[in-house]
């Protein structure tokens, strides 16, 4: 009963819609398709091709949706039409000939057959190869587009042919089925906005990808494959569990790759696509229906080790059928709703059909009646655009498929991570109590493997600098400035100072803290202190007051070291000793000699305290680490082993004391015979003076500062570390010093110095020259090992991302009088010798095949920034203290450029109150309020910006300079994420202004500021040194404000016009007093904002010639975006203005050219100026290039000269040109208007056309006349694009729905806003007001 | 994106002391690391660090006090 079906025009699905998109994308870029789907299907038995052939034939009679074309619609929108017939594409191949390699020819024209595809536009995207490929075997090559169909409808398509096969192509045999469309208008009822609802609350807090292969673009390409199968048992193990739990196999496989996402990303929170069987319950006769039922979805699992995995699955469960009836919606428009531009880069495919085709095999496919076939097998070959899918076939022996794209991953890869994927689906069904951190990953052998340590150091600094005087007494030890002391010397001083602290009671395990400058005496002073058998505590004086302060009261040093200038910075009754009075101490000098050189002082031990080092505390206090003997040794000793003494010979010492790289440059060249040169830092480089320095160390981004100054230095080691080395630096360095030793250092302060080391000539292996991430961090050094963690504290594979433990010899003792932090950060280690412990960093890295490790950033919110450690909390918490502030954030950025900065939030004490409100919507909807936030300036309405500098001065007494953020943010609230943490990614970017806004830097610049922030109704801390007028809001009517209070508060004559040429605090400040100079802004090109990366807007002027106007519309421009105007060259008195309307336009086209040589272009034109917009974006175009926007005020073509005054008509040409200058127009009862009186009434307003000389008025005239004139030449030609109309609807002359006079000449279309002004007002503050948003936003676009 | 086991407020934790008086935070799902004694927990996170705060008064490790002489 085949009837013919009416051709129908169908929607698509949203998944659908996907993979046109995606079918469309590869065509473009000549890919293959990665969703031309091959099925094979293996049938044993006497085939009747030409049965089997009407039987398939048939099958598309049944099913209309198969013969399905997709096309667009003019308006763009896909539709899948179906043709009243489509002939089922048949071939027949025989590969038993004679001499025929039937698996070569099978294989080929399985590739022939995938090479051909299909065109989406070109039904049917179905065909079937029937191939005999031995007597009574053949295979069934169907081959079809993912679009039309779904695995599960192939199951029924599968059922349906053996059927109509065995029936001899009767389909009465079959029974009626739905069709498709059923389904997608099914799909259409559906509650969107609930839907949205549903997803939008489930991936609440959400705010990034959960990716394996980050970076990598969503494509297709030839997968790798692995395949497993569980055994009888743990199916069998895995089903009883499931249904003694209440959960489904396909909650277990989501649980169980959930746990394995998190544990190869570092994630505790992922998402990973699940492709859903999209089939409605509700929908009668569903499960038999044919078609693309199936859409993708993202999972979200949260994850938390501590709970056990029974939970985990009833979360996984619930979570899963409380969206079941939101499965339709597509995943665009999901991620849309999230905020979330990609949520994954996995795909879990669950195939759970009625009938396995595999399956089906087992006798129940065997057709009935004379001539039956039997299916045996089938296989296939189809794939999908995420990196990384995972196929899961449930059954008595579930089978599990993982596809990933080569070049990513490769099949070892696929191998291991299945394996994994096994080990945790047994332990899973071994015991539902246990808790997910316990779930191990890694087969016994695959527990990275460390090497054995070596012992721990048995001598202390103390020892092995005695040892090192008495083998080279007479070697150089420290250079000052030229001055050399040796080591005998350098030990005599160290000696003496020593004996009078052990009098002052210094000994082991006592504090004396170091407060000197950086010369020789502070290297005596250091080992005097550990001579007497004390820890020194450094006090850097550069530091700030409150911050010294706060170390000595928290480290109680028995004694200070200090000169009498240092002794200062250090707080009232604090003990001091001035050093460098040992020869009037005579008490002292009497114990030295009575007492032998270093004797008196209790020797200390290993184990004792050698130097405590403060760093920032996320707690928002400074801790001190206390390093021992042991730890600082083992260090110094492994340098001497990687280095040798050579390398060590003379080493530069530049590193304040406070950071413990100082004890790697002072103490592992003196402890074997080499050199320390002191420097007041790494920059003293760059002052000219050859230096010999051998090695030299310090953090990357100082090493960049220094090398661009091409220092006269020729060292053969650069030892770097505390911030990860830019691949630019790495060749910087190699090209200045050839053949030089770099190394890459890693490692926090608890871990003494350094714990990992890479070193480019020893371990070349980790990464080359040209490796876009820059230089690995290398292996554990000294008595380390690095373990890499995850969240369960268990070990993660190679490859995968893990928190950086450090275990061995390099953890501290812990940090002085905080125990509890010390149990916190300093664990016990499961993996070492019984006992040990552990100091957890709460860095990032990955550990790569060969064993180097891979730094990658911050666990938690501890950044650095230019090598400085930086606790954002401890700015935090000091920011808080300051009265007005209520609460803080700080968080570091990248600005435009893509440069690390250290910006501040701030909320202030007076509006947190009312604030609780907007936090509320915040946590609702965060998508929503991330975008507002960042497109809204980051002050929120109705809360004054809390003084900048006050907020500076306040950090600044307690912080050290690298803490300071460079900007900072008042805010109605911080952003919180639904589980109420703030959510640092949703805080704004500083407006681009604000971050480089510059504080005054003298009196001056103090008083203008001031100045134009009264103007401008500003706060002052809103206004930078650099910031232009015409940037922070100011327009030409504000501009004599300005010019008359400078005036009167500095004395100066400010002429306007400086104000172009000069527009920012900073430039005002420089002018000469009183000085006039600087021709008038009259030139052809007027820079209203010269700067900025984005493409600029060109300005048209009207008739007037003069483009001042245009100044108000900087402020309503987004940063970075370049603003200009273009003046009629007669401005300028003496100069010819332009003869004929093309010589305007090719002028302001050469200027527009010379300033941006190629498009696009944006164009703006106010009146007459609008008609030579209109005419130089014709050329351009003619040209070749493009323009993106042509924007027209209040001009129009046609009947222009016969609605304005002609050229002759002088008066009315003074009128028109005084309504233009913003002046009051005099009737026409009035006096006439003569030149004189045109003067007159232009001088009457203080303002810039006020300040023009009789010459610059008489030219100005004399422009507009000409312009008047030129305007009779304009005939529109046609333009190809859209225009952007503003009308001046109050204007008297006002003909409503003029513009559409453009729309005969223009190919595109005319969008037009009306301005409530009249036609000589459109540049005035109210009305640009009204047009700079909707410029703005055409300018986004 | 990810909290620590030792920064989670959420869960339950111990306190572990090995033979050197060393104290140490630990998560009570996680293993016990040979070498080490429960004191205290599963408790609170606050609770165990209260309880480090208390008895970890001396943080210099056993062998080295009793080298020390006291």
């Amino acid at each position: 009963m085949t009837q013919p079906v009416p051709a129908d025009v169908l929607p698509l699905t949203p998944l659908q819609e996907g993979l046109l998109f995606h079918a469309l994308y590869e065509h473009e870029r000549d890919a293959p398709d990665v969703y031309v789907v091959q099925l094979v299907f293996e049938l044993e038995g006497p085939v009747d091709a030409g049965r089997l052939r009407a039987a398939a034939q048939s099958l598309l009679e049944r099913h209309p949706n198969l013969r399905a074309a997709f096309r667009r619609r003019r308006g763009g929108q896909p539709v899948q039409v179906v043709p009243r017939r489509a002939t089922l594409p048949w071939a027949e191949a025989d590969l038993t000939e004679p001499g025929i390699d039937t698996d070569k020819a099978w294989t080929e024209l399985l590739d022939r057959d995938r090479e051909r595809g299909f065109d989406p536009a070109t039904p049917p995207l179905l065909r079937c190869t029937l191939v005999r490929t031995a007597e009574r075997q053949h295979r069934l090559l169907v081959t079809h587009h993912h679009i039309l169909l779904d695995g599960w409808s192939v199951s029924v398509l599968l059922r349906e042919l053996l059927a109509l096969y065995a029936a001899g192509d009767a389909p009465a045999a079959l029974a009626p089925v739905p069709p498709y469309r059923t389904f997608l208008h099914w799909l259409d009822r559906r509650d969107r906005g609930a839907a949205e609802a549903a997803w939008r609350d489930a991936l609440a807090g959400v705010t990034e990808a959960t990716r394996l292969a980050p970076g990598a673009d969503l494509g297709g390409g030839e997968p790798a494959q692995a395949r497993t199968e569980l055994s009888a048992e743990t199916g069998a193990a895995l089903t009883a569990r499931a249904r003694s739990l209440g959960v489904t196999l396909n909650t277990f496989v989501q649980s169980a790759w959930a746990v394995l996402l998190g544990r190869l990303t570092g994630r505790d929170d992922v998402v990973f696509g699940t492709t859903v069987s999209g089939r409605p319950a509700e929908l009668p006769g569903v499960e038999s229906m044919v078609g693309l039922f199936i859409n993708t979805v993202p999972t979200r699992i949260r994850l938390r080790p501590a709970d056990t995995v029974g939970r985990l699955l009833h979360e996984v469960q619930d979570g899963y059928a409380h969206l079941l009836d939101h499965h339709h919606l597509g995943l665009a428009d999901i991620q849309r709703a999230v905020g979330v531009p990609e949520l994954f880069d996995t795909l879990l495919v669950f195939e759970n059909y009625p009938v396995d085709p595999a399956a089906a095999g087992d006798g129940g496919a065997r057709t009935g009646g004379d001539g039956g076939i039997r299916l045996v097998g089938s296989s296939g070959r189809d794939a999908t655009h995420y990196p990384v899918t995972l196929v899961a076939l449930p059954g008595p022996r579930p089978r599990f498929r993982l596809a990933c794209r080569t070049g990513l991953f490769t099949a070892d890869w696929a191998d291991a991570t299945l394996a994994r994927l096994v080990r945790i689906l047994e332990a899973m069904a071994g015991d539902p109590e246990l808790p997910q951190g316990r779930l191990e990953l890694l087969a016994p052998g695959e527990v990275p493997h460390h090497s054995p340590l070596p012992p721990p150091a048995t001598r202390t600094l103390a020892e092995l600098w005695a040892a090192q005087v008495a083998a080279t007494p007479q070697a150089e030890a420290v250079v000052d400035r030229g001055v050399c002391l040796t080591y005998g010397e350098l030990d005599a001083r160290a000696t003496r100072l020593a004996h009078r602290l052990t009098a002052r009671g210094a000994g082991p395990e006592y504090v004396v803290g170091i407060a000197l400058p950086r010369t020789a005496e502070l290297v005596v002073a250091v080992l005097a202190v550990l001579k007497s058998g004390a820890a020194y505590l450094p006090l850097d004086p550069a530091y700030p007051a409150d911050r010294l302060a706060y170390i000595v009261d928290d480290a109680r040093p028995v004694l200070v070291l200090a000169d009498a200038e240092t002794t200062g910075t250090l707080p009232e009754g604090t003990p001091i000793l001035i050093v460098g009075e040992e020869m009037t101490d005579h008490q002292t000098l009497d114990a030295a000699a009575v007492l032998p050189l270093a004797q008196g002082a209790t020797p200390p031990a290993p184990d004792n305290l050698a130097y405590i080092t403060y760093t920032s505390g996320s707690t928002g206090r400074p801790k001190g680490v206390l390093a021992t003997h042991r730890n600082a040794v083992e260090f110094i000793e492994w340098t001497h082993a990687a280095f040798g003494a050579e390398r060590l010979a003379k080493v530069l010492f530049s590193t304040s004391l406070n950071f413990d790289v100082s004890v790697f440059e002072i103490f592992s060249p003196l402890l074997c015979g080499g050199r320390v040169e002191i420097v007041e830092n790494l920059l003293a480089l760059t002052d000219g003076v050859p230096r010999d320095a051998g090695l030299i160390s310090g953090v990357p981004t100082v090493m960049a500062a220094v090398l661009a100054e091409r220092p006269p230095v020729a060292p053969h080691t650069i030892a770097l570390g505390g911030e990860p080395i830019p691949v630019r630096l790495r060749a910087d360095i190699e090209a200045a010093f050839p053949g030089a030793r770099l190394v890459n250092f890693y490692g926090p302060t608890e871990a003494t110095v350094y714990a990992t080391a890479w070193q480019s000539d020893v371990d070349p292996s980790g990464g080359g020259p040209r490796d876009h991430a820059g230089p690995p961090i290398g292996r554990p050094l000294a008595r380390n090992h690095v373990h890499l963690l995850d969240h369960g504290l268990r070990q993660v594979p190679d490859g995968a991302v893990g928190e950086v433990y450090v275990a061995g010899g390099g953890p501290a003792r812990g940090y002085l009088g905080r125990p509890g932090l010390t149990a916190e950060r300093f664990v016990a280690d499961p993996f070492g010798a019984p006992g040990e412990r552990l100091y957890r960093t709460g860095d990032l890295a990955v550990r790569g095949p060969d064993g180097t490790l891979r730094f990658l950033g911050r666990a938690d919110q501890q950044v650095k920034l230019r090598g400085f450690r930086v606790e954002l909390g401890e700015i935090e918490a000091v920011l808080a203290t300051h009265p007005a502030v209520a609460k803080a954030a700080a968080t570091v950025r990248r600005d435009d450029h893509g440069e690390k900065q250290l910006v501040a939030y701030v909320v202030p004490a007076e509006t947190a109150g009312r604030a609780a409100q907007p936090a509320a919507a915040t946590l609702a909807e965060p998508a929503v309020s991330r975008t507002a936030t960042t497109i809204e300036p980051a002050v929120a309405a109705g809360s004054a910006a809390l003084p900048a500098d006050d907020l500076h001065e306040h950090l600044a007494r307690a912080l050290p300079a690298h803490m300071i953020p460079s900007a900072f943010v008042t805010l109605d609230a911080l952003p919180h994420t639904a589980s109420g943490k703030l959510d640092r990614k949703a805080l704004p970017a500083p407006e681009r202004s604000r971050t480089a806004r510059c504080a005054p830097r003298t009196p001056r610049e103090e008083t203008l500021r001031g100045v134009f922030a009264e103007v401008l109704g500003l706060d002052p801390a809103r206004v930078g040194v650099h910031d232009g007028f015409f940037d922070l809001g100011g327009h030409s009517l504000l501009a004599p404000r300005l010019t008359t209070r400078i005036r009167a508060v500095l004395g100066v004559d400010v002429p306007l016009r400086a104000l172009f040429d000069t527009p920012t605090v900073a430039a005002l400040a420089r002018r000469p007093d009183g000085s006039t100079e600087g021709s008038a802004p009259l030139g052809p090109l007027l820079p209203l904002r010269p700067r900025g990366h984005r493409g600029p807007l060109f300005c048209l002027p009207p008739a007037s010639g003069l483009s001042w106007g245009f100044a108000g519309l900087a402020r309503h421009l987004a940063p970075g975006r370049p603003l200009y105007g273009l003046q009629s060259r007669g401005l300028v008195p003496g100069r010819e203005p332009v003869a004929t309307l093309a010589d305007a336009v090719a002028e302001h086209t050469a200027l527009i050219r010379a300033t941006q040589p190629h498009g696009p272009y944006h164009l703006l034109g106010y009146s007459m100026g609008g008609l030579v917009a209109y005419e130089v974006a014709v050329g351009l175009q003619a040209a070749g290039e493009e323009v993106a926007l042509l924007a027209l005020l209040d001009a129009f073509p046609g009947s222009w000269l016969r609605q304005g005054p002609a050229p002759s008509d002088r008066p009315a040409l003074l009128r028109g040109l005084l309504a233009i200058l913003g002046r009051p127009v005099p009737g026409p009862e009035a006096e006439p208007l003569t030149d004189v009186r045109f003067a007159e009434l232009v001088r009457g307003v203080p303002d810039m056309p006020g300040s023009l000389s009789d010459p610059e008025l008489a030219a100005l005239v004399g422009v507009t006349a000409n312009n008047r004139r030129l305007l009779g030449e304009f005939t529109p030609t046609s333009y190809r694009g859209d225009l952007l109309f503003f009308t001046a609807a109050q204007d008297p002359d006002a003909v409503p729905g003029r513009y559409r006079a453009w729309q005969p000449y223009v190919r595109g279309r005319i969008a037009n806003h009306d301005v409530p002004c009249a036609h000589g007002e459109m540049t005035r503050p109210a009305s640009l007001d009204r047009m700079g948003p909707v410029l703005d936003g055409h300018l986004a676009k | 994106m990810t909290t620590n086991p030792f920064d989670d407020d959420t869960i339950e934790h111990l306190v572990l002391v090995n033979d050197e008086g060393q104290h140490s935070l630990w998560p009570a799902f996680a293993e016990v690391p040979a070498g080490w004694t429960i004191v205290h927990g599963p408790a609170s996170r606050p609770s165990c660090l209260d309880h480090v705060n208390e008895h970890w008064t001396d943080m210099r490790p056993k062998s080295l006090i009793e080298a020390m002489g006291e």
